[in-house]
């Protein structure tokens, strides 16, 4: 049953890391069922291998879903409030929205055939019953299969039980041949054969594999447990060493719950064949949430009894156990446990008395990359995509700092040191009711209480909530002046002038503004002072006072680039594009633009991309391509939903002017035409045809050409990056394109000047002079 | 008991709020099967303000506070509150 499985469409499947084995019966019952109905529940106790089924069936039905086929996993989430989440999550889209995500992403998954998979409902019902009677009701393309231990409870839901693996009656009489085609009896020596190759069904042991499948009530999870323990024991001890955890069970009584406590007791008899370490492990590990890698594993876990050189070989041993698993396509290696092993590896850490102890532990690992995050170093995109990945395990140890007296201090650090994170990929919604809580639950005139005003104002604003950013900054602003913190300070004058640049108080902002960038300065707050002279661009820039607003600017690039950070970069070079463009310097905000997008795209930053496609589809109407125009107003478009974020305010008048533009120009059907075709883009897709200055050039306007006259833009600007001694690889990797056509344009270019070599082209450029460009041009 | 839950939804559309409103009847509608009494009153939204207050009587406050978890909606408050129907005699004209 082995075999690739069938991914033609979009999706987030998991690779299979073992074989499938069994079940052609209910796959195709699946599939058939699916065909039926909206909503598909797959029940049956932990470990009855309901996840691998509806895996298996969800991959073999990808063709029939164009929008894809997506794993939404709840197995790690404990708070029914975080549900929505997973699905963004799970979907690749960040909630960025102000309000209820749910009206987003019904809008997102409206119009889309598309499959769900809800794994692992059973320990949030009411959650994932309103999430998929919601959607069902509003996305009619909508199919939801989800796994439970019970049913969602649902009106029009399908209920299909999972049953154990076939198994022959106890008192039947079959050949080795025949009782090897029984479903549990194949997973057990398919795996038995993974730790003892020599394995077989045959006269010999038929009557002990029989006996061990049946003991093990032909439940996948139990069976596997066993099978990996061949190595080392042979059947007939597995059989014994079973039958002393093993329920004295009615032949014929075997219901879930009886399948349940055999599971339990597989499990125990397993945690009992380990070794002391091995044991510690497997309980202390039950603390991450959504995975860990050996770095993590080692500050967490370790200790006295668990020495971290020890940590390598015992979770090598775990894996080969099958008490964890190895994902197979992470660098550095990644591992997960099964919701079920996890569980029983929680109760033995409580039966230790390390429960609070571990979790401490964990939530302390989890602050340390929180503080990662916020040091605005080069190591910023990284950091971004650690977060991403430790998602579920940041959201843990933040619950522990809620549900544990004496903890909020410590939640309320990890949250001032992941609003940047926040801000950019959200959920600012979930951010901002745990910081809410935590300010619950926090001294009202403590350091602690003050910084998580701060993060709420941040996360208000983020959510366009200018009102409540205003009070909170000023609450924040009061108390930070009391408590004599300069960089609380800084931080909540720059969230104040951003409330009050909402209301147009522009006046007070530049106070505002300047008394942070004095503060941040005197005391050589880096990251402050870049977020303070931003505040003062953006104002100088609704001023009209380009002039300044450059100034500034050209002071957040250098000092950005000594910091090596991206975020406030990003951002910067998207703000001195809007100066270009009020000088009419269409290719220089051009060029700005891209570099924009590369510091949004390296932080995969959908909200500050959507914003430099925008802008760049204005650049287009003013160039007279009205294709390219309306195909990324429509990207734009597209980027903003798939974060729940609304067109800016300030952006309308000119966006409505590039509409009418483009549609003007290209008439109505083919306008539609283009929006839609630029709405299909894919993110990567949408920023490599916003940032191709070839694709810029396209339009009904006389070419534009170089000012020698003989090299285009995109061959110049290679050209200058030749000079720089960037090679073509880097080049590509810059400009969005393929290595080939960067040896391409050279060729042309050596062609063109009449040259032999790369330094030939590098010392035409140096002769050549060209005016300087927004960074490096 | 009466109590009000408070949230704060900016840019939500009339259709947006009656979905809303239809989650939280199924959720109490699901509580009140199983057993935890709770029942959605009514909501009303300030435009304004971008304000949602909604109504519920139910026999404790834990049963509100598992409807307003599992419809994924923020929310900023959940107070135990007093609904007078009718203006007191002394104000009678």
């Amino acid at each position: 049953m082995a075999g690739a499985p069938v991914k033609s469409r979009p999706n987030n499947l998991p690779a299979e890391l073992t074989s499938f084995v069994g079940r052609r019966k209910e796959l195709s019952e699946v599939k058939r069922l699916l065909t039926q109905t909206r909503l598909l529940t797959l029940t049956g106790s932990g470990g009855a291998g309901k996840t691998r089924l509806a895996l298996r069936a969800a991959s073999e039905m990808a063709r029939s879903f164009p929008g894809g086929v997506w794993l939404v996993s709840l197995a790690t989430i404990d708070d029914p409030q975080l549900v929505l989440q997973a699905v963004f999550s799970a979907l690749g889209l960040q909630d960025m929205s102000s309000g209820w995500s749910m009206p987003t992403l019904s809008g997102y998954l409206a119009d889309k055939r598309l499959l769900l998979v809800l794994d692992n409902c059973e320990h949030l019902l009411d959650g994932s019953a309103v999430l998929a009677i919601t959607l069902l009701k509003s996305c009619p393309e909508l199919r939801v299969l989800a796994t439970s231990r019970q049913a969602l409870g649902v009106t029009g839901e399908t209920r299909l039980r999972v049953p154990p693996l076939s198994l022959p009656e106890e008192d039947e009489r079959l050949t080795p041949e025949r009782i090897a085609t029984y479903e549990a009896v194949a997973l057990l020596s398919d795996r038995a054969v993974a730790v003892l190759p020599s394995f077989k069904v045959d006269q010999a042991n038929s009557a002990a594999v029989l006996r061990l499948c049946q003991r093990l009530d032909g439940m996948p999870l139990a069976l596997e447990l066993a099978a990996v323990r061949l190595e080392g024991l042979s059947l007939e001890q597995i059989v014994n060493g079973l039958e002393a955890e093993l329920p004295v069970l009615a032949k014929r009584s075997r219901g879930v719950e009886t399948r349940q406590q055999t599971l339990d007791a597989t499990m125990s008899w397993s945690y009992g064949l380990l070794d002391e370490q091995e044991r510690l492990l497997w309980a202390r590990l039950s603390v991450f949430s959504g995975g860990f890698d050996e770095a993590a594993v080692v500050v967490v876990c370790s200790g006295s009894e668990l020495p971290a050189d020890h940590v390598a070989v015992n979770l090598a041993s775990l894996v080969e156990k099958s008490i964890i698993l190895r994902e197979s396509d992470q660098q550095p290696v990644r591992y997960t446990m099964l919701e079920t092993v996890r569980q029983y590896g929680r109760q033995r850490l409580r039966d230790l008395g390390e429960e609070v102890e571990m979790r401490r532990r964990h939530r302390d690992w989890a602050l340390e990359l929180a503080m990662q995050m916020s040091a605005f170093d080069q190591r910023q995109a990284e950091m971004f995509n650690v977060v991403h990945m430790e998602r579920n395990n940041i959201w843990s140890a933040l619950d522990f700092c809620l549900c544990q007296p004496g903890e909020a201090a410590k939640g309320a650090e990890i949250c001032r040191h992941l609003w940047i994170y926040w801000v950019t990929r959200g959920p600012c919604g979930d951010a901002r009711r745990v910081v809410t809580s935590l300010l619950e639950a926090t001294a009202k005139d403590s350091l602690p209480h003050a910084w998580l005003l701060w993060v709420a104002a941040s996360l208000a604003l983020a959510q366009n909530d200018y009102a409540a950013g205003q009070t909170l900054s000023e609450e924040c602003l009061a108390l930070a002046g009391d408590l004599n913190d300069p960089e609380l300070v800084a931080w909540a004058l720059i969230c104040l002038a951003g409330a009050r640049l909402s209301a147009g108080e522009l006046t007070a902002v530049v106070e505002l503004a300047e008394s942070a960038i004095r503060l941040a300065k005197v005391n050589q707050l880096q990251p402050t002072v870049l977020g303070a002279l931003t505040a003062l661009c953006v104002v100088k820039l609704s001023t009209g006072d380009l002039d300044g607003a450059i100034k500034l600017g050209e002071e957040v690039l250098d000092l950005s680039q000594g910091l090596g950070e991206l975020w406030f970069r990003g951002n910067m070079f998207n703000y001195l594009s809007q100066a270009s463009l009020q000088r009419g310097e269409l290719g220089r905000a051009e060029a700005l633009l891209r570099e924009s997008a590369a510091c949004h795209l390296a932080l995969y930053d959908r909200e500050g991309l959507s914003h430099v496609v925008e802008s760049l589809a204005w650049t287009a109407t003013r160039r007279a391509a009205p294709e390219r125009a309306a195909t990324l107003l429509g990207s734009a478009e597209r980027l903003r939903e798939s974060v729940g974020s609304a067109l800016p305010a300030f952006f309308r008048e000119q966006h409505e002017r590039a509409l009418s533009a483009a549609a003007d120009g290209l008439g109505e059907a083919a306008f539609q035409r283009a929006v839609e075709r630029g709405h299909a883009m894919a993110v990567e897709e949408a920023v490599a045809y916003a940032v191709d200055s070839r694709s810029s050039t396209k339009s009904a306007a006389p070419a534009q050409t170089a000012p020698h006259g003989r090299l285009t833009q995109r061959e110049l600007e290679i050209a200058r990056l030749i000079a720089e001694g960037l090679t073509s690889q880097q080049i590509a990797a810059k400009l969005f394109i393929s290595e080939r056509t960067v040896t391409t344009h050279v060729a042309n270019m050596l062609n063109k000047l009449g040259l032999n070599s790369r330094i030939q082209l590098a010392s035409w450029v140096a002769g050549v002079r060209e005016p300087a460009g927004p960074r490096d041009t | 008991m009466l109590f009000v839950v408070e949230r704060r939804l900016p840019n939500l559309s009339t259709a947006d709020l009656a979905m809303l409103q239809e989650a939280l009847l199924f959720v109490c509608d699901r509580l009140t099967s199983r057993g935890e009494p709770v029942r959605c009153l009514g909501s009303t939204f300030l435009p304004g303000q971008a304000r949602l207050l909604t109504l519920f009587q139910a026999e404790s406050a834990e049963a509100v506070r598992s409807v307003k978890e599992n419809v994924h909606a923020p929310f900023i408050s959940l107070e135990a509150a007093i609904r007078i129907d009718s203006a007191p005699e002394s104000f009678a004209v």
